[in-house]
């Protein structure tokens, strides 16, 4: 899973001022994780509700088209902010990550959730009602993605 | 030596604490399925905070956005604090005297002290604001205290993770 080549650019994000500036204090790497997981929080919140819309478990007061709509400013900008934070973490310790298989799994788990919820679930939610076995399995993958990339990453402490 | 601390010890030489702390395996699968817990748990509770501050879901009553995300926010508080009270158990001697550890208790406290001044307070009298695109200032001031509160308790739980 690991792509052999891009070693150098690992070493050369290690040594930017950003990689130097989050390894080199005491609170830095603790706030910005923090940073990472309030916006994982807020990310999951998100997922769960239109997940579990769309599996037609709960929030059945909404259709699944205005109950995404409420919920996808918040879902996006928790993208934002989860992927600025990670970078800054990935900046840190580039080198330890490269050779870290939970890192690669994270980040190749995390190119395929990013493609499905721009992609499939967008599509599927503009509609206000989805056919169960569409819902069930759009649903269940969606979390299972992001799920399986906060497990991934945490993970990455313990391999 | 109090006898908290004393307790924190019994439990520590517990062997299922031995077992938890000296595993492989186990102790990731439950730090995994805590941040998992964290995530549902704190994230919906953000949603409902977000309405109660007139921010988010403002075209919906209060009462309908709030009784929707409950369950959901209850069911990764069960996961969050089975796993926490595990991990917790595989190392409460370290807890126990640690700084972090204490402040993040207190916090979960607070936590609770404040959704329980909301929910026999403002809450029950939310016929008459359901439908407000802001509500009442102490719904407003529930909602942005959980907010900060909880945002505190992770901030804890990760500064005492780094602490020993």
């Amino acid at each position: 899973m690991q792509i052999t080549s891009l070693g150098p650019f690992f070493q050369w994000c290690e040594g930017t001022i950003l990689g130097q500036w989050v390894r080199g204090g005491t609170w830095e790497f603790p706030v910005i994780e923090t940073i990472h997981i309030l916006a994982l929080a807020m990310l999951y919140g998100c997922t769960v509700v239109i997940g579990l819309r769309l599996m037609g478990v709960l929030m059945r007061g909404w259709t699944v088209a205005r109950l995404t709509q409420e919920v996808t400013p918040y879902m996006n900008w928790s993208i934002v902010v989860i992927l600025t934070s990670g970078t800054l973490l990935y900046l840190s310790e580039a080198t330890k990550a490269f050779s870290n298989d939970a890192f690669w799994v994270k980040v190749w788990l995390l190119i395929a959730a990013l493609i499905f919820h721009y992609t499939v679930v967008r599509r599927v939610t503009k509609a206000d009602e989805v056919s169960q076995p569409t819902g069930l399995t759009v649903g269940l993958v969606s979390m299972l993605l992001w799920f399986g990339i906060g497990c991934a990453g945490r993970a990455i402490a313990f391999v | 030596m109090s006898s908290l601390f004393e307790l924190c010890q019994w439990l520590n030489n517990t062997q299922t604490s031995t077992a938890i702390r000296e595993s492989t395996l186990p102790f990731p699968f439950i730090e995994g399925a805590h941040l998992l817990g964290i995530g549902v748990s704190a994230g919906t509770i953000a949603l409902t905070d977000l309405r109660l501050l007139g921010l988010g879901m403002k075209k919906d009553p209060a009462s309908k956005v709030l009784g929707a995300l409950l369950p959901v926010t209850i069911g990764g508080f069960v996961v969050v604090f089975i796993t926490g009270a595990l991990l917790f158990l595989a190392e409460a001697e370290k807890s126990y005297s640690n700084p972090w550890f204490r402040f993040k208790l207190v916090f979960l406290a607070l936590a609770g002290l404040n959704a329980l001044i909301f929910h026999t307070g403002i809450y029950r009298r939310m016929s008459q604001w359901d439908l407000d695109d802001l509500p009442p200032v102490r719904a407003r001031l529930a909602g942005g205290l959980s907010l900060v509160i909880w945002a505190a308790v992770i901030w804890l739980g990760r500064q005492f993770a780094y602490s020993h």
